[in-house]
């Protein structure tokens, strides 16, 4: 299996390299687009609900494959081309931001309605008081389900590689092909979606001390 | 100078079909320290809130510290009078039942952010101010304290220094040792009185009957939404206060 190991590894450096690249880029713009859709599901614009209330049942209800084929293969017949990295991280990003906006959601609505209060009763604004009051505490309360959001989100970018995306799952897959050890290829890159996130599930733990240390 | 800083006329809030508040007329002038009495479920919260809008009342007018907002008979505030509530804002601060500190903000940092993100002071004056008004109410040693870390007293204090911060014309306090161990309200207690004896315009919903006694210029008493009585606080626990009022003190 290590000589295996050796010859794989040069394109299984770039492939991680991928994989994390996918996956930790479609978290951080999810991140934006998710507390973008949350904030509009609690607004008092009815429409604006309305919309983030259709793009939540829309991109959580349907199979990311099924959104990664639709935008890689089904949105060319438009004029929308894209390559197949681009397709992959857009695909990855709308549908992390559908459930990242429910957990944002859940984390704002657990902020204590006095902490409103308070801020109104001191003249504090909507934007500034979700800005500097209620954000930060409902990050603190949504972070470790962001954490397993994160890690689900590292291991689905595997559906990359039905787009030819060369991920991690997608090397092992070749290079299986290439030398008929399967078993000993996808154990390979099983032992490592497993050891990225044993690393995130260790940070967010850590984080977590971090920024609750003081809240309790 | 002898103006009200707050005027209320006709004030009328419904929770579905109960009646919180049935017509309410209430003035206090500047200076007044008054407390709001009356038993549970009378109106008194609901009025203090109503007073900076963190309760939109159904119908009135309140005037507060010259910033008058017209309760609409139907319908949204318009941009002129939700103007009108962000100014009256600025000049009143409250104090709640359960504090609300900011839990993940130091004391000192729970102090000055209406200073900072509402009245966009530089942050230096402020964390001088922020301290200055820590020293006052005693708890200059707990700048870098967090709430958790804190006695329910010296949150509430934190709290009142956090109102003070924002310079209020007047201060709302809404059952300010309610939710203290009854030797911990006295710290408290003694910031407000300090606080009374300065000149600070007050309006308190409390049960401290003694506070009322020492410290109140005026007692206003509700019952069933309604203001029942209205008196100095010299009359309202004097002999003469009427059968009621007697009834009520007796409970206490």
């Amino acid at each position: 299996m290590w000589d295996l190991f050796l010859r794989a590894l040069p394109l299984l450096q770039k492939a991680i390299v991928m994989t994390l690249g996918l996956g930790l880029g479609a978290f951080v713009l999810g991140t934006c687009l998710g507390l973008m859709i949350a904030l509009m599901r609690i607004s008092a614009v009815r429409p604006l609900r309305m919309l983030a209330f259709s793009y939540v049942s829309i991109f959580r209800g349907t199979p990311l494959l099924v959104q990664i084929l639709l935008i890689y293969f089904g949105l060319p017949h438009y004029g929308i081309v894209m390559t197949p990295i681009p397709s992959a991280l857009l695909a990855l990003t709308l549908f992390s931001a559908a459930y990242l906006s429910e957990t944002f959601r859940a984390g704002i609505s657990a902020v204590d309605s006095g902490q409103w209060e308070a801020a109104h009763s001191m003249s504090m604004g909507y934007w500034t008081c979700l800005r500097r009051i209620i954000i930060p505490q409902a990050f603190r309360i949504a972070l470790p389900t962001m954490g397993s959001r994160l890690i689900a989100l590292i291991k689905d970018t595997s559906l990359a590689s039905t787009i030819t995306v060369m991920e991690m799952t997608r090397v092992a897959e070749q290079i299986g092909a290439s030398t008929f050890r399967y078993m000993e290829m996808f154990l390979m890159v099983g032992a490592m979606y497993w050891l990225i996130n044993q690393v995130l599930t260790i940070l967010q733990t850590w984080l977590e001390g971090r920024w609750t240390r003081h809240m309790r | 100078m002898n103006t009200s800083s707050v005027r209320v006329r006709g004030l009328k809030k419904s929770f579905g079909d109960l009646a919180v508040l049935k017509d309410v007329d209430l003035e206090v002038q500047a200076g007044q320290v008054v407390v709001i009495l009356g038993p549970s479920g009378s109106g008194k919260t609901t009025l203090l809130r109503s007073l900076n809008l963190l309760e939109t009342p159904d119908a009135g007018t309140l005037e507060v510290c010259g910033h008058r907002v017209d309760i609409p008979s139907h319908g949204r505030f318009d941009r002129a009078t939700r103007k009108q509530v962000a100014l009256l804002r600025q000049k009143t601060a409250m104090v709640f039942q359960s504090f609300n500190l900011f839990p993940h903000m130091t004391a000192l940092e729970n102090v000055i952010e209406g200073l900072i993100s509402v009245k966009k002071v530089p942050r230096a004056q402020a964390v001088e101010r922020g301290r200055q008004l820590l020293a006052q109410v005693g708890l200059a040693d707990k700048a870098d304290s967090y709430p958790a870390k804190l006695s329910g007293g010296q949150k509430q204090r934190v709290a009142i220094a956090r109102g003070l911060s924002m310079d209020p014309e007047v201060i709302f306090f809404d059952e300010p040792t309610s939710a203290l161990d009854p030797e911990l309200r006295d710290e408290v207690l003694s910031v407000m009185r300090e606080l009374a004896n300065s000149g600070m315009t007050m309006l308190v919903v409390t049960h401290e009957l003694r506070f009322a006694r020492e410290a109140a210029d005026r007692v206003v008493f509700m019952e069933n939404g309604r203001v029942v009585k209205d008196c100095p606080t010299e009359v309202f626990f004097g002999a003469d206060s009427g059968e009621r009022i007697q009834q009520f003190l007796r409970r206490y």
